[in-house]
């Protein structure tokens, strides 16, 4: 059937109202990030603005807090996106058949996402104060000895990760629950005919079937972490010892309280080509090949 | 044809809608107009600190009985939030807020960005003369006035009478000559601390610091030992962060909380303020306006003692509180000028500081609790220590146009250091750190 020239614009006329909102809300900023990048103030005769080539990137890569900063990041990333996706894989096994109660369990496991991260980091910034936090007494009832958690360097950005996982897990499993759920029977039926184990259908079976799945959960967690700064931003101000300084927050801090408008955009403009760079990688690796 | 009657019977109805409202509601919108060009909007951007959050909302109600021209949009927000709301919003040559609170040693700063308005030519010399002139220099920049002298601070150590009594310590003496130093203050926190399940964990700390880690407060311990919080033109720290009182004052600090700790960590300046009266501390290192707190307190028992020193080194109490401003691209300047006279000049002054507390700026506020009998009795006449501390002791945060900057990394090096850190390589790159972000000061 031929289409008429109005009939092919319609998906274009949809397509412009979300358009619009990625032009006004995302490109343009970007573009204007750019263009910042390239701009340095002076504050010595007043607040004077001018060209400053690449020397803004130049003294953002030489700064030892940043690149402290975008190796927290690479850590975090690395540690954050297959300890949820795992986590959430878990759960959505547990409860994706149909049963009862399963409904209550998926809620149950779903309700920590409807708390905002900002309340999420706060109740469990409560919970593990060092001093006769709820965590430390648990803990002296198996006698285990205090943890310092967010006071500790070492502890700090692990008690990050969990608590961000603790929310994002039950939003993932959903997606997930939806890729086990479209799985046709009969290919498990097929197998079992065959004499295929569980962990044989699980390898073969389930795990080729939720590549597409999981390659959008897992494109999609890596950039939300990887710009992920509000639990920091809350707990630990980057700190102990910078070993929660993720760059975003270092970015944030450059453009809003160190007055380096240029320096922070500069951070921002490496952060999205390296985002862009690790989401390349992970469709070249994860896009199942036809 | 059809098109055209369609059309035109559409524009009949909007038109005829149109004029058919205009006609009805005319008179009252040209009231309501008339009204609402003789209003003026400004919008005050202030602390959400207690206790502003009480008295700010008092204080803008009357304003507007006194002023119905002027209508006031307030926002009240966190210390650190007011921070930021500045730098985005004055950054970007935005009109609002046309008032805001500023920080003593944000002025230079806020100056050299462009963000305040000279307000000299507001103020006649019988207003200026109000002010306080150690707090006119504090607003002033290059001799010109750029925010309005509006509240003043000290620091004392407060301390609850019950669990001395427990621990069988006697009272502390109010005379500022007799004051405690560091070293021994420690060791009374050690005699102070609970742990009466003894799982590792006091149910009581010895000592509390209210603005623990934030250079108000931490500053006047290298201070004390003779130590320089930035070098004389305001734009250099070499060699300032780590000299020896800085080391010494940093491995002081580390200990307290991990070699005696009498004093909890994880705990951030804003809870170690509610920690005091709960009685989770026995001692508190706090701000002079808590007194009106505590004394509304029904069973909690406390007394003040004068804010400590190193042996060997001078008294040095915090100080300098937050001045008003007026946003240089502010549309309403007359309206935001009357509003801070309002709020800092006689008599509305006193009315805040009667709700308020914090030490004033202003002469005739001074003068009126040196007249009144309320501040010679208990717990009121703290005022004396506090006038003592203000004209002997207290020594402001330092002047630099990158204090924002300095103050952001030196509160999270103070941090680092309670938390354990290494003193001497924590106060090193601290040092290269803030010296690397002064340089466009330059």
């Amino acid at each position: 059937m031929i289409q008429s020239k109005r009939e092919r614009l319609v998906p274009y006329i949809f397509l412009i109202p979300a358009f619009l909102g990625l032009a006004f809300f995302r490109l343009i900023p970007i573009f204007s990030s750019l263009i910042d990048s390239f701009i340095t103030t002076s504050y010595t005769n007043g607040a004077t603005k001018k060209f400053a080539g690449l020397s803004n990137y130049i003294f953002v890569l030489t700064d030892p807090v940043f690149l402290r900063a975008l190796l927290n990041t690479f850590v975090f990333t690395i540690i954050v996106n297959p300890f949820q996706i795992i986590w959430a894989f878990v759960m959505a096994l547990l409860v994706y058949r149909p049963g009862k109660g399963m409904n209550i369990f998926r809620t149950i496991f779903f309700i920590p996402f409807t708390i905002s991260l900002a309340i999420t980091s706060t109740i469990w910034g409560i919970m593990l104060n060092p001093n006769g936090g709820l965590v430390n007494s648990i803990l002296g009832l198996f006698s285990i000895p205090p943890g310092e958690f967010l006071t500790s360097h070492k502890q700090a950005l692990g008690s990050i990760i969990f608590l961000v996982s603790w929310r994002a897990v039950g939003y993932w499993m959903i997606f997930l629950i939806a890729g086990l759920q479209n799985i046709s029977q009969s290919l498990y039926e097929s197998a079992w005919i065959d004499g295929a184990r569980a962990w044989q259908s699980f390898l073969y079976i389930t795990m080729p079937m939720m590549k597409r799945v999981f390659l959008f959960v897992i494109v999609a967690d890596t950039t939300q972490n990887f710009l992920m700064f509000a639990p920091m931003y809350i707990l630990t101000g980057g700190g102990p010892q910078n070993s929660t300084n993720v760059a975003m927050y270092e970015a944030y801090k450059n453009v809003f309280i160190y007055a380096d408008r240029g320096g922070g955009n500069a951070m921002v403009m490496i952060m999205i080509l390296l985002m862009l760079l690790i989401v390349f990688l992970e469709f070249k690796i994860l896009i199942p090949k036809e | 044809m059809r098109k055209i009657i369609v059309f035109a019977s559409l524009l009949l109805l909007v038109t005829g809608i149109t004029f058919a409202g205009g006609a009805t509601e005319q008179p009252k919108k040209g009231t309501d107009a008339a009204t609402k060009s003789d209003v003026t909007e400004i919008y005050f951007l202030s602390s959400s600190v207690k206790p502003y959050d009480v008295a700010m909302p008092i204080m803008i109600a009357n304003f507007e009985k006194e002023n119905p021209d002027i209508k006031v949009k307030l926002e009240m927000l966190p210390t650190k939030n007011i921070w930021e709301i500045v730098e985005i919003k004055l950054g970007a040559k935005e009109s609002t807020p046309d008032v805001l609170f500023t920080d003593s040693p944000l002025v230079t700063s806020y100056v050299v960005k462009g963000y305040l308005e000279p307000l000299d030519s507001y103020y006649s010399e019988t207003e200026l003369d109000q002010y306080l002139p150690v707090a006119i220099d504090a607003g002033s920049v290059g001799g010109k006035l750029y925010a309005a002298p509006f509240l003043n601070s000290s620091q004392v150590l407060y301390y609850n009478t019950d669990l001395f009594d427990e621990a069988g310590v006697p009272r502390l003496s109010k005379d500022p000559a007799d004051r405690l130093t560091w070293e021994e203050l420690v060791d009374l926190a050690k005699k102070v601390t609970f742990d009466r399940d003894n799982d590792g964990i006091p149910e009581v700390f010895g000592l509390g610091i209210s603005q623990i880690s934030r250079p108000y407060q931490m500053l006047s311990m290298p201070e004390s030992l003779g130590g320089k919080p930035i070098g004389k033109d305001g734009l250099t720290v070499k060699g300032v962060l780590t000299d020896d009182a800085w080391l010494t004052a940093g491995k002081f600090i580390q200990d307290i909380f991990n070699e005696s700790k009498v004093s909890p960590k994880g705990v951030s300046a804003s809870d170690m303020l509610a920690y005091f009266p709960s009685g989770k501390l026995a001692m508190l290192l706090g701000p002079d306006y808590n007194v009106n707190a505590y004394s509304n307190l029904k069973d909690f028992n406390w007394d003040y003692a004068p804010y400590p020193y190193f042996e060997g080194g001078v008294p040095v109490t915090p100080t300098g509180s937050w001045s008003l401003g007026v946003n240089k691209t502010s549309k309403n300047k007359e309206a935001a000028v009357r509003l801070i006279k309002y709020l800092t000049l006689a008599p509305n002054n006193i009315t805040w500081f009667e709700m308020d507390g914090h030490l004033p700026t202003n002469k005739l506020t001074m003068e009126h609790i040196g007249n009144s009998e309320k501040y010679k009795q208990w717990p009121f006449d703290i005022f004396e220590l506090l006038k003592h501390e203000s004209t002997y002791t207290a020594i402001p945060r330092p002047s630099t146009p990158g204090y924002l900057e300095y103050e952001s990394v030196l509160t999270n090096a103070f941090e680092d250091i309670r938390n354990g850190a290494d003193v001497a390589s924590t106060l090193k790159d601290t040092e290269t750190r803030i010296e690397r972000m002064l340089q466009k000061y330059r």
